[in-house]
């Protein structure tokens, strides 16, 4: 069973993903804050993290993103960056911070499903 | 042949000793002598002929050459005894026998040498070919044997060159543009002596009128005028002058004439005697120039008056002009006039304003000659600088190079700090309002999809359908709060329509339609706190106590109350009404209050209290377009209040006034109270 991390300030997103993926066979876990959700991610080691750029606190999602692919433990720890910032600077910003995928909200939920299958599948 | 300027011959019958009459009466006995005894006394003729430039010539009735003096070598290149019975008329073309009759005949007759003698230009040929102009005196001899005629030759080529020169000079002076007069300060008056033509011409005095009368003429009545007492100095002196004199013609025109003096050095002695004086008309250059320097005193009026900076370079890049908003831009404060400041030194010190980031982009080579972009083309392109001192700015600047015209560079600088800066907040605030759209947008969407796409128990749906219809609440508030927002913003308070309202009646009217959680209560103002009225619009006032109370209930999700108060207070000095609600909520800390007003700013941004984060900000837009204010006063955790202020009003007159409507109320100002009326 795949581990699927959500790391999202919106409860009500965090919802609608639960649900997105409440018939695949992922084992889910959810953060509501980038510390939170690095924490959890060292310890969980999920297969796949789903990252919200923007969130308040110390840690934004580029940095928690940046800090994952760092960290020699948590090789091959796919990440999604969600953001409702579309422009190609922001994509760009995510390249660097090294993440695999970037949905720019508001995503489709079975577009969202095929990218985590085809993330996890590769793995 | 007479030459018609030759003056004519005195008479010497009445002047017997004029030099004339002494030549003919010397030539005359020489020629006796000549043809009588001339072996004897050959020297001494020969001495007396060898003075006399003329050449001497004895003609018989045939007018063949019978005697020629030794000078006629001089003068026709020829010995004397070469032309011994040749014709005169070789010497002088035409001059045959008939001819000297009749030139006789028609000349005077003397009487006592019974001669007739005729005087008369003619042209003489040298070596037979070479013409020269000469002045020729014939007398017929009576008694004078085989000599009939006897011929005195002189050669006037100079004599002739100089008087065409004069003529020349004359001719030349009479068809020169300006005027020119020459006075003679040796007469009495110091008179004009000559005046050419263009003096006619420019002052309308007749030339023939102005000589004999003093230069002062031309001033007609106004003869005291400064310029004209400097033109007299200079003629005192002998020193040359140039004064622009106020001159009036004959017929009452006033004229502005340019009056040149300068002495004529003198043949012998130190004091010149003579001044020469050269006119012009300036009238028109003169009008010209007061109309340039108006203009140029417009211009800079404008320049000055311009918010925008100009500079000016002359083409060796010296500088030329600053006008005062550069300096203000820039805080420059040298003085051009100094005309040492150079285009290259200007780049340097541009250079030390601007931020190292951005660098200044340099107008002239580092030889500081003008870049070629600037020597070719019309205008630079609009470049931007990014001044740090002496305050943080951005500044366009445009260089024209003026190619034509005197090739001056010109520079213009524009202050656009606040164009910049409207400009990124707007950018920034369209980029947060679309991530803020965005955001409610995702359920929207997302729940959506799942809906259409599987199964979903009928619990959950309802439970699914809330969310999307919360989230799509939350959007819809979110485009009306921003629209309200753009509204007020664009209109500046044209359509606030401010007028005394009772707020007793506002206030009611809010906490009416107010819609509460079961966990709160609000606690009323006091009633006798109502009295007061407030300038506002109805409207505005009841969205901002509205948007207040509705923080008020979303930030106190652990219930309590939430206390309204009504108070008196002031505003610069006015008097003021101050609305309070005073919540139990969860608070904020110092910097979550410092950015409470920006927009979209949420305290609490985890999305489980709904909110645009443009309410505070509309809130704060009202009061400032009533000139109120807002004050806020919070802790974490300890709850927030809210106080704003709105201008005070006085109540209606009428007793019965608060039950006139309140659009029927009559307007008063703050402003309008008396000190007895305040509190």
């Amino acid at each position: 069973m795949k581990r699927v991390l959500i790391v999202e300030d919106q409860p009500d997103i965090r919802k609608l993903i639960r649900m997105t993926l409440e018939f695949e066979a992922y084992e889910i876990h959810e953060a509501d804050d980038g510390a939170s959700g690095l924490r959890m991610a060292l310890a969980l080691q999920p297969d796949l993290v789903l990252l919200d750029v923007m969130m308040p606190g110390e840690l934004d999602g580029l940095q928690v993103c940046q800090r994952i692919k760092s960290d020699a433990t948590l090789a091959g720890v796919r990440v999604v960056l969600l953001t409702a910032r579309g422009q190609t600077r922001d994509r760009e910003a995510g390249q660097r911070a090294g993440a695999d995928e970037y949905l720019v909200k508001p995503f489709s939920p079975l577009q969202l499903i095929d990218t985590i299958e085809r993330l996890t599948t590769a793995a | 042949m007479e030459h018609p300027a030759s003056p004519p011959d005195p008479d010497p019958a009445d002047s017997p000793a004029s030099p004339w009459q002494k030549l003919t009466a010397a030539s005359h006995a020489l020629l006796r002598r000549l043809a009588k005894p001339l072996t004897r006394r050959r020297p001494a003729a020969d001495v007396l002929l060898q003075a006399v430039p003329d050449a001497l010539i004895g003609v018989d009735a045939r007018g063949h050459i019978r005697v020629a003096s030794p000078t006629v070598a001089n003068l026709f290149g020829v010995e004397p005894g070469e032309l011994l019975g040749t014709p005169l008329s070789n010497l002088l073309p035409g001059l045959d026998a008939p001819t000297a009759q009749q030139r006789t005949r028609d000349g005077l007759y003397l009487r006592n040498t019974r001669t007739h003698v005729a005087r008369f230009d003619a042209t003489a040929r040298r070596h037979g070919e070479t013409e020269f102009p000469a002045e020729v005196s014939l007398a017929q001899v009576e008694d004078g044997g085989d000599l009939r005629y006897a011929c005195l030759v002189r050669d006037v080529t100079d004599r002739r060159m100089a008087d065409g020169l004069l003529a020349l000079y004359v001719r030349a002076l009479d068809c020169c543009s300006n005027g020119v007069l020459i006075i003679d300060l040796g007469l009495p008056g110091q008179p004009i002596v000559y005046a050419n033509h263009a003096f006619q011409q420019l002052t309308g005095h007749d030339r023939s009128d102005a000589v004999g009368r003093s230069w002062t003429l031309l001033l007609g009545a106004d003869r005291d005028q400064p310029e004209a007492a400097r033109v007299r100095q200079a003629m005192a002196d002998g020193e040359p002058a140039t004064a622009v004199l106020r001159s009036q013609r004959p017929d009452g025109r006033l004229a502005l004439t340019e009056f040149s003096v300068a002495p004529v050095p003198p043949e012998d002695g130190p004091v010149p005697r003579h001044m020469v004086a050269i006119l012009n008309d300036v009238t028109e250059r003169e009008r010209a120039r007061l109309a340039i320097a108006e203009r140029n005193a417009r211009l800079n009026a404008v320049f000055d008056l311009s918010p925008d900076g100009f500079v000016v370079f002359d083409r060796d890049g010296a500088l030329l002009y600053v006008n005062h908003a550069f300096r203000q831009l820039t805080g420059w404060a040298g003085d051009p006039a100094d005309g040492t400041f150079t285009l290259s030194q200007f780049d340097r010190w541009m250079r030390t304003l601007c931020d190292v980031e951005l660098p200044y982009p340099a107008l002239c080579d580092d030889d500081g000659s003008v870049g070629d972009a600037e020597a070719t083309g019309p205008a630079t392109g609009v470049e931007l600088l990014q001044l740090v001192r002496p305050r943080r700015a951005v500044l366009t600047r445009l260089a024209r190079h003026n190619a034509g015209g005197q090739g001056e560079s010109i520079l213009y600088f524009r202050d656009v700090t606040h164009e910049t800066e409207v400009d990124r907040m707007k950018s920034e605030f369209l980029t947060t309002a679309a991530h803020e759209l965005r955001t409610p947008m995702v359920s929207v969407f997302g729940f959506t999809e799942l809906l259409l796409n599987r199964p979903v128990p009928e619990g959950r749906k309802r439970d699914v359908l809330e969310t999307i219809h919360r989230q799509a609440s939350l959007l819809i508030t979110m485009i009306n709060d921003l629209l309200d927002l753009a509204r007020i913003e664009a209109r500046q308070g044209r359509d606030l329509r401010s007028e005394p309202l009772p707020v007793a009646d506002l206030v009611q009217r809010t906490l009416c339609s107010l819609l509460l959680p079961p966990s709160l209560r609000v606690v009323p103002p006091d009633p006798r706190s109502l009295t007061g009225w407030v300038h506002a619009d109805g409207e505005k006032f009841q969205r901002a106590f509205t948007n207040v109370l509705s923080n008020a209930i979303k930030y106190s999700p652990q219930g309590g109350d939430i206390v309204v108060t009504v108070m008196e207070g002031r505003i610069d000095g006015a008097p003021a009404v101050g609305v309070r609600v005073r919540d139990p909520g969860i608070g904020m800390t110092g910097p979550q209050q410092a950015r409470v007003f920006e927009r979209f700013y949420r305290a609490d941004p985890s999305g489980n209290i709904p909110g645009t984060g443009l309410g505070m900000c509309l809130v704060k837009e009202i009061l400032d377009l009533h000139g109120g204010r807002i004050d806020l006063h919070s802790a974490a955790g300890q709850g927030t209040t809210v106080t704003m202020w709105w201008p005070g009003a006085d109540a209606p007159d009428a007793p019965d006034a608060a039950d006139v409507p309140p659009g029927r109320q009559p307007q008063s100002r703050p402003e309008a109270r008396t000190s007895t009326e305040v509190a």
